[in-house]
């Protein structure tokens, strides 16, 4: 029963909650910048990306499909612009149009090229494979699966990274243009996240799916943002949230059906994700000073 | 000694518009006066700060305190207008005011206790260091301009854009805005103010540069109020022909 736990739950418990924190630690500045749906909109744009890494690279290797991942992003970025200059239409619509495209040739990607020979489809895509993480020999670090390495790795420099620049992000994040007149690079410093936001999406999609992303991209941080006053609570109360959601979500999907008795669990990156939901929701009606019912 | 500002030739084209939003504007600030930049609505006003700080693209050539304006951006402060930003954003009004100070502490360099002090300092200065830890959306407008002046304040340049901020104020952030631009004046600091009420101009500004999308006139405030100026700056609109 132990080992059961320490093989099969313990790593996939871990795999979600560094994906949550890390997806909550940067969602903040998606959701204070506005750009939220860019969390939403990159880990798509990523599918193909990913795809071609593992082509090149025979086999599901991290540093493969986080380079095929920037690089697709990088294709995005020139595809919007030669769509919205030479299509003339605004920016929101050339961004629908490239990230939709994009994510369809992932799938399409996927299901010819990819899908016959691991276990990686639309469907893996969608939910990810928490459930299928798996410890052989728990202590042993060597036989750690590596996708709690490459989230452990990417929250450790996600974290130097916030507080290192922690000033220019806030500066950035709230007046863009007066950080401009003063010299800051704003550009740079979106460019750096929106890098960050893209390899975080690529590691948390592999390893829990794409529901999982997009969720915690933006839940936690907008719960945080009903609860708090300042920038640093924001980021300890989202990373919070994100965590909790990540325990909990997999608690509620993995275990609670065995011990009511049913055969089967249920998603467990689904039930993080309406876990985080549900979070948002009790936060948005009982917030004691932004929610909507308070008194 | 060079000028604090000087423009010429100053065109702004925006993408997929077919009117120039400014057109060949030439002027030089006047050094240690306190300047209205006036015009109807659309006339380019915002646009021309926006130009002058290399916000946005333009053709002519910009100059301050005789250099391009990226070896100068410590001696410029900017007041851009209060619907830019987002009051709802987990920031308190002391954090505001300390980002004035950011230009100066530097890339990667951290806020220490000094700085929120001096901070503190500038947020007293306009009545608010009473206010200093609300967060920034809990403040009336005239409360949050001030915090915005506060900001300002801290930059401690030697060149101010300040793009309208007397719209909808209170009486009383009114007078505090006005006493604080005095004093800067007497400093012997250059204000260009972005102004929307021509009645006030006379009072609280000496000098004045009118716009339409290109320079209509500029020169101490009660010459460029002619009503020769106006009538060329706020012409009647074309529609009225049609009818």
């Amino acid at each position: 029963m132990l080992d059961e736990f320490l093989q099969i739950d313990l790593p996939a418990i871990l795999v979600a909650v560094l994906a949550s924190i890390t997806c909550a630690l940067l969602g903040s500045f998606l959701v204070l910048r506005k750009q939220a749906l860019m969390g939403d909109a990159l880990s798509h744009v990523v599918l193909p990306g990913i795809a071609v890494g593992f082509l090149l690279s025979g086999h599901i290797n991290p540093l493969y499909m986080m380079g095929g991942a920037l690089a697709a992003c990088l294709v995005s970025v020139l595809l919007i612009n030669m769509i919205k200059t030479w299509g003339k239409i605004e920016p929101g619509a050339a961004m629908g149009i490239v990230f939709t495209t994009m994510f369809a040739l992932g799938i399409v990607l996927l299901e010819t090229k990819i899908g016959s020979k691991v276990h990686l489809d639309a469907q893996h895509a969608l939910y990810g494979a928490l459930e299928l993480t798996y410890w052989p020999e728990p202590g042993n670090l060597a036989t750690l699966p590596h996708q709690i390495i490459t989230l452990g790795a990417l929250l450790i420099l996600i974290t130097i990274f916030i507080f290192l620049f922690f000033k220019e992000l806030k500066i950035t994040s709230f007046d863009p243009i007066l950080a401009t007149t003063m010299g800051f690079k704003t550009s740079h410093m979106n460019a750096a996240l929106m890098t960050l936001v893209a390899l975080t999406a690529v590691a948390s999609f592999e390893a829990a799916g794409s529901i999982i992303v997009i969720a915690m991209f933006i839940c936690p941080a907008a719960t945080a943002r009903m609860l708090c006053d300042d920038l640093k609570s924001q980021l300890y109360v989202a990373a919070m949230f994100g965590a909790l959601s990540g325990l909990l979500g997999y608690i509620l999907a993995a275990l609670v059906p065995l011990w009511l008795g049913f055969e089967h669990s249920l998603s467990a990156s689904g039930m993080i994700a309406v876990t985080a939901g549900f979070f948002q929701m009790i936060a948005m009606l009982f917030a004691p000073k932004y929610g909507a019912l308070r008194n | 000694m060079p000028g604090p500002l000087s423009v010429k030739n100053l065109s702004v084209h925006y993408h997929l518009q077919d009117e120039p939003a400014l057109s060949d504007v030439s002027y030089e600030a006047a050094p240690g006066h306190l300047t209205a930049i006036i015009g109807p609505n659309g006339a380019g006003k915002s646009t021309f700060l926006k130009a002058v700080m290399g916000l946005i693209p333009y053709t002519g050539e910009v100059k301050v305190f005789g250099q391009p304006l990226k070896d100068q951006k410590h001696k410029i402060a900017y007041m851009p207008q209060r619907s830019s930003v987002d009051w709802d954003f987990p920031i308190s009004a002391l954090d505001v005011a300390a980002m004035g100070l950011y230009g100066q502490i530097g890339f990667m360099r951290r806020v220490t206790k000094q700085h929120k002090t001096e901070a503190l300092s500038y947020l007293d200065q306009v009545d608010m260091a009473d206010y200093a830890d609300r967060q920034i959306g809990q403040l009336s407008g005239g409360q949050q301009q001030r915090v915005f002046l506060a900001r300002t304040l801290a930059q401690n340049a030697d060149l101010y854009f300040m793009d309208e901020p007397l719209a909808g104020v209170d009486i009383t952030t009114e007078k505090i805005i006005i006493s604080i631009l005095e004093k800067l004046k007497k400093d012997g600091k250059t204000i260009l103010v972005v102004h929307h009420d021509l009645q006030s101009v006379g009072n609280f500004f000496d000098k004045a540069l009118l716009l339409n999308q290109t320079k209509i006139a500029e020169g101490p405030a009660k010459k460029v109020l002619t009503p020769d100026n106006l009538a060329k700056a706020y012409k009647t609109p074309v529609l009225t022909d049609v009818a």
